[in-house]
């Protein structure tokens, strides 16, 4: 096989991945727009206050694990005392924190240690203390150590929860008022089936904030962010929400994720020994609902429910696409009796193969291409015409797929001022040149940590 | 061959292009008009809302006769929104008035044929919505045939809109959707808690009859309404066959609080299941108060980690009158229950340093 005959399969071969990719995206956004409206419009309708007010309103236990959270802790927590909701509780882990988090908190909430019985149900590492809020009767800190990452913290938390439904959030996310609220107006609508809820949100970076309240939503102009926030937006308003309709929902994010208790509890807490954890669970989810022949829905919607912060430096945005690259094949590895297993419907023949081939070895084919094509053309088998003429495809299709999905996101929230619209769309169309790059290299780096069999949870360092 | 593959790229390039900056160009001019329009949509509201506020100071005659000028000239949007923004019209005589203004305004048959026939979903819905709001004469037969729709918006928000019909018609609807399991349970109870007390006869039939789901919802939604006059009919629940209602009835029996079904409850205290047990000492303890301890501190041994978290609990509560128990359950063999009396002592303590 010659030269000439390896390039032109490769070019082939790569031609048909982007061409595939981007159907598949539009298909995706297609759903999308349908999804989105109707989500709006029943929000729009729904009555809020009856959910607000009521004593039949299902209470939630709000979780939220904390390491070395000194900065955020106090945005966060505040944000969530700041819920419009009947009934919650809060269950605050700080995870072997060095810094002053447990300071911080104690300032707040006045913290008293109480001998509470517990039953450590979980891989939790070793619960410590537990503290009463004086001034809060709902909040409960608990102090932990011993690893197990998020999942550890979040799996401590669960022994202490009193409630049917959970909401798990980041400690660096900020809730917004009726987060709660609007999600769980539709869990409620079918309670008895819906095992797993999320909702979009987005990045904080930019933002005025005040003792946990969103004082001005003004989106950072950094451009890592804004690709960061147009990355949020194509996954929540377009993948997350199409592959819901057809319960096939891969993730409910970390940030901001309600699961019914007992599931959870079935399925023996969050899985410890993974990079990152909400992946996991939500697979796990699925294949348990499933092999148990229960009826079931994970549900996502495109309500902005809170805002967590993005990394803003190169080195620490790696870090963490490295972990969610590794998440994502640990994920994949675990759960590939699914593969067009018919039981798993829908996950089987359209969630999972996208994951496999885009989000496993989607960087190869993204990475080989431009390394054929270059070599191509440094060899002067490739006419510079063509090199530019394919590269300027990639960034086109790059460009519609966001640009499809940002229409969504225009239509239905209206949060966005016009001039930070004209610089997605902008960027938008500079994707390829800009942010394609630092991706593709944390992307490989997370495939070569993967293969090292690195299973750290890093966190990067906060602003 | 290098040429056919760049003719083809260009082509697909081209396509691109062209897509690409349509887009761009749709959603700016979308986000720009929307924006603008928004604006017109609410400086035209909140123009209706304060011409309905001025109205509030003129004589009956002037107020109707404005009000129903007003309600002709707007659109069904608006007509939807100032329904849900009632609060923000001044209360009392105008509030009672709007609701024969917009009777008068002559779009209520339009709203019911919406309401009833639309071929535009969403447009369908608004219309459901609106007919909860404005209680017209034929709202709760069309409300009760679209909320049995296969679809389950239509279904759901007729639901909703029934909800706003606090009256004993509209219960007795979603009562029955509790029994043909329309929607959870939960939801209706949540809506049937803000309906008037005239709701409660309807829900004792509703207990008294055959199907557990309507029969625990409607003992739940009766400790909402703590009528007293229904306590002994409610005791009766304590000796049904399923635990549920048992639990249910219990619950309900402490909000109520009435002294004379204090043996009924305490009966439930011996009860098989735990959450029957567990209700139990929280009605006997909102029932008698300090005086529940005598009966309620046995269960400090119960074979539930709930029931034991329950009792620690009121013992706290009621500290002084635990005492005497406490002491002997100290001098006893049992070691979970010794640490139990540690920890409630310890409790206590803060409880009562907190109170005072």
């Amino acid at each position: 096989m010659g030269r000439e005959t390896i390039f032109y399969i490769a070019f082939i071969v790569s031609f048909a991945y982007f061409l595939s990719q981007s159907l598949y995206y539009l298909f995706l956004a297609i759903i999308g727009l349908f999804q989105s409206r109707k989500r709006t419009l029943e929000s729009q309708e729904e009555d809020f206050s009856i959910v607000s007010s009521s004593h039949f309103t299902l209470p939630v236990s709000v979780i939220l694990p904390a390491h070395n959270e000194e900065g955020w802790i106090v945005n966060s927590l505040k944000s969530i005392l700041n819920l419009d909701y009947p009934e919650f509780e809060v269950i605050v882990v700080n995870d072997g924190s060095t810094d002053k988090t447990l300071e911080v908190l104690d300032e707040i909430l006045s913290l008293e240690a109480v001998d509470k019985a517990f039953t450590d149900q979980f891989n939790s590492g070793k619960i410590h203390e537990v503290y009463q809020a004086k001034n809060y009767p709902n909040v409960t800190v608990i102090t932990k150590t011993g690893g197990f990452k998020k999942a550890g913290a979040v799996n401590a938390g669960l022994n202490f929860v009193r409630y049917k439904y959970i909401c798990v959030v980041d400690a660096d996310t900020i809730l917004e008022p009726d987060a709660l609220l609007r999600v769980m107006a539709q869990v409620e609508k079918d309670p008895d089936r819906i095992i797993g809820a999320g909702s979009y949100f987005g990045l904080v970076n930019g933002f005025k904030i005040k003792e946990g309240k969103i004082l001005e939503k003004s989106f950072s102009f950094n451009p890592l962010i804004a690709y960061q926030n147009i990355e949020y937006i194509r996954s929540f308003m377009s993948s997350r929400l199409s592959w819901s309709a057809f319960n096939a929902m891969p993730c409910v994010a970390g940030g901001f994720g309600i699961w019914r208790r007992d599931i959870v509890m079935k399925l023996g807490g969050y899985e410890t020994g993974f990079s990152s954890e909400d992946i996991e669970l939500t697979f796990h989810a699925h294949d348990y609902m499933i092999k148990n022949k229960r009826d079931y829905r994970i549900m996502m919607f495109p309500y902005y429910v809170g805002w967590t912060e993005g990394p803003s430096t190169i080195p620490s945005f790696i870090l963490q696409r490295n972990r969610w690259q590794r998440v994502i094949n640990e994920t994949v590895w675990r759960y590939r009796h699914m593969l067009f297993n018919p039981r798993y419907k829908w996950l089987a023949f359209f969630t999972f193969p996208y994951f496999l081939l885009y989000e496993v070895f989607g960087v190869f084919f993204e990475l080989g291409c431009l390394i054929i094509l270059t070599w191509a053309w440094l060899i002067k088998m490739l006419d510079v015409k063509i090199y530019l003429a394919f590269l300027l495809f990639m960034a086109l299709i790059q460009a519609f797929n966001s640009l499809a999905v940002f229409f969504v996101f225009i239509r239905d929230q209206k949060i966005l001022r016009l001039r930070y619209t004209c610089y997605f769309i902008l960027l938008s169309f500079l994707e390829l040149f800009l942010y394609k790059w630092i991706t593709l290299t944390a992307k490989m780096m997370g495939m070569f940590d993967y293969c090292r069999g690195v299973r750290a949870y890093e966190q990067y360092k906060r602003k | 061959m290098g040429k056919y593959y760049f003719e083809l790229i260009r082509n697909a390039d081209i396509v691109l292009i062209t897509l690409n900056f349509g887009l761009a160009a749709v959603i700016l001019i979308y986000a720009a008009i929307d924006k603008w329009s928004e604006g017109i949509r609410y400086r035209h509201l909140r123009h209706i809302i304060s011409g309905l506020q001025t109205l509030a100071f003129k004589d009956d005659n002037s107020l109707i006769n404005g009000c129903t000028l007003i309600m002709r000239k707007s659109t069904p949007f608006e007509f939807s929104d100032i329904l849900k923004r009632q609060s923000k019209i001044p209360s009392g005589k105008f509030s009672s008035q709007l609701m024969e203004c917009i009777n008068d305004s002559g779009k209520i048959p339009g709203i019911e044929r919406t309401a009833k026939k639309s071929m535009l979903k969403w447009r369908r819905i608004e219309a459901i919505v609106m007919l909860g709001y404005l209680n017209s004469a034929n709202a709760l037969g069309i409300l009760e045939q679209s909320l049995s729709s296969k679809d389950s918006d239509i279904s759901y928000f007729s639901l909703i809109s029934l909800g706003h019909i606090k009256n004993a018609e509209s219960a007795k609807i979603l009562l029955a959707a509790v029994k043909n399991r329309t929607f959870a349970g939960s939801k209706i109870a949540s809506i049937l808690e803000h309906f008037p007390p005239v709701i409660v006869e309807i829900l004792i039939k509703g207990a008294e009859g055959q199907d557990e789901s309507l029969r625990v919802w409607s003992i739940k939604l009766i400790s909402r309404f703590k009528p007293k006059q229904y306590a002994n009919k409610i005791s009766v629940f304590t000796d049904d066959a399923s635990p549920d209602i048992r639990a249910s009835a219990c619950e309900c029996l402490g909000e109520i609080g009435e002294e004379s079904t204090k043996e009924a409850v305490k009966k439930c205290l011996k009860d098989n299941i735990w959450y029957v047990r567990m209700h139990a000492t929280r009605a006997l303890e909102s029932i008698l108060g300090p005086g529940s301890i005598s009966d309620i501190a046995p269960l400090l041994k119960d074979d539930h980690w709930f029931v034991r978290e329950n009792v620690k609990d009121i013992m706290v509560k009621h500290f002084s009158q635990a005492r005497p128990f406490i002491e002997k359950f100290l001098g006893e063999t049992d070691e979970d229950v010794k640490r139990d009396c540690v920890e409630i002592m310890d409790n206590a303590m803060k409880y009562h340093k907190a109170g005072a």
